[in-house]
């Protein structure tokens, strides 16, 4: 699953953004290293990145920027570092956050556990994902839980993806790293797979947007 | 600085200190540290062997120091003779001896002396090079400047502005081997170059002064002076 890459020429043309500025989203982690990809090309090596999430990546920054963020604030939005706060399932139910079956799910994995850390809030942010979709159901979703809960110090160490498969309606949950390909025997289907760092970032938005409407 | 949980601890002729919390540690003879080491000053007139990581305040390394571990401070300076295996990190970084990082180092502040080699990447926000480097990987820093007193090298150098002039050296240069700087690429908004080697330059504004052979040069403001320069072109969006 080779994803489309964008030369680091092009994306300074289509963002309207220099080589200085790059360079320093560079140096304040705006931009994972791991994005950075090295190709030999007729000019010697250039660098790529996949298109998409750079694009992305850009824009988000770019639109902080607009609202005067600094880059600081901007690097800890955008990193999957876990936030070191507990959440309680009373703020993230009136936040919005996550669905209330995603919170029973955990609260049946976790009986009579209130506050739930960060690492377990993406556990039952990705739950709701997948109930949401429609493509999984129930006991999947729990298994997703307790996968990512038990996985989480590899999902800190390097960008995963959950997998969900299904053979004959037997699923499976799985981490693999980001970007990594995938070969099953044949009558086995990808019901899901979920990118972490992206649920990461996009957790992280929700809860300072919820935030910030409060405050309002 | 006596503190009861940062006892001081000094060697003055041969000894060992154990990895630990301290408040000083001198080193002026000849000492062994083993294991990591937390201090508020670590200072080194003598010959120090550090077979853990080291974090403190102030590092001042005048005579000889060897680190096997990653080396983390807020004012480092190393005027004498400094060997780190692992990474560097500090907020400002002053080498005026000679220093070999096999890792990354990453400072806000890098002053350059002496003679450095770096083996992985470089970063800081100002580079400033009078002296003579090699940078393994990637060269990053918000303003690069760079007076040659010999042969410098960076595998890739990137940053808002870079300057790299020749230095003003005339009075030694009869013993001055060969000054250049050499890179694959380097890549920034405002660049000025003198005798400089690289396969490609790419910038908004980009200056090419003597002594410089270059590949290919791709800006998109303007290029000036272009002698030395294989081929050059502009870049635009509408492109």
């Amino acid at each position: 699953m080779e994803p489309e890459l964008i030369s680091k020429k092009d994306l300074l043309l289509t963002c309207g953004i220099s080589y200085g500025q790059l360079y320093r989203w560079k140096r304040k982690g705006l931009i994972p290293e791991d994005w950075f990809v090295r190709k030999s090309a007729f000019t010697g090596q250039e660098t790529f990145f996949p298109r998409g999430k750079m694009l992305a990546r850009v824009e988000r920054i770019l639109s902080m920027k607009d609202e005067d963020a600094s880059l600081d604030e901007i690097a800890e939005a955008v990193s999957t570092a876990p936030l070191p706060d507990t959440f309680s399932r009373e703020e993230l139910l009136q936040r919005e956050v996550v669905s209330s079956s995603a919170l029973d799910l955990f609260a049946e994995r976790h009986p009579g556990t209130d506050e739930l850390r960060f690492a377990e809030l993406l556990a039952v942010a990705v739950a709701d994902t997948l109930l949401r979709s429609g493509e999984a159901g129930r006991d999947e979703a729990l298994a997703a839980i307790s996968t990512i809960e038990e996985g989480w110090t590899t999902c800190e160490a390097v960008s995963c993806d959950l997998v969900l498969l299904r053979k004959m309606g037997v699923p499976m949950v799985l981490i693999v790293s980001s970007g990594s390909e995938l070969m099953a025997e044949t009558g086995v289907r990808v019901v899901a797979r979920i990118g972490l760092p992206e649920r990461i970032e996009g957790l992280k938005a929700r809860l300072k947007s919820a935030e910030r409407g409060e405050r309002q | 600085m006596s503190d009861t949980n940062r006892p001081d601890t000094r060697i003055a002729g041969a000894g060992t200190v154990t990895g630990g919390t301290y408040g000083e540690v001198v080193i002026a003879g000849a000492g062994t540290v083993s294991g990591d080491v937390d201090c508020l000053a670590f200072k080194v007139g003598g010959v120090a062997d550090v077979q853990g990581a080291l974090t403190a305040q102030t590092i001042t390394i005048g005579g000889s120091a060897s680190f096997m571990g990653d080396v983390k401070g807020t004012d480092v300076v190393f005027s004498g003779n400094a060997d780190v295996h692992g990474a560097l990190s500090a907020e400002t970084l002053k080498i005026s001896g000679v220093a070999r990082i096999d890792g990354a180092v990453s400072a806000p502040r890098i002053e350059i002396r002496g003679t450095t080699k770096v083996g992985g990447d470089c970063e800081a926000e100002t580079f400033d090079a009078q002296g003579v480097f090699s940078v393994g990987g990637l060269l990053n820093a918000g303003t690069v400047s760079i007076r040659l007193y010999g042969g410098c090298d960076a595998h890739d150098i990137g940053g808002e502005t870079i300057d790299v002039r020749l230095a003003n050296a005339w009075a030694f240069l009869p013993f001055l081997g060969d000054r250049n700087l050499t890179a694959d690429s380097i890549e920034g908004d405002t660049i000025y170059l003198e005798s400089t080697r690289a396969k490609v330059v790419r910038g908004a504004n980009v200056t090419i002064g003597a002594g410089c052979a270059i590949d290919l040069v791709e800006y998109t403001g303007t290029l000036s002076g272009n002698a030395g320069v294989v081929a050059s072109r502009k870049v635009s969006a509408s492109a």
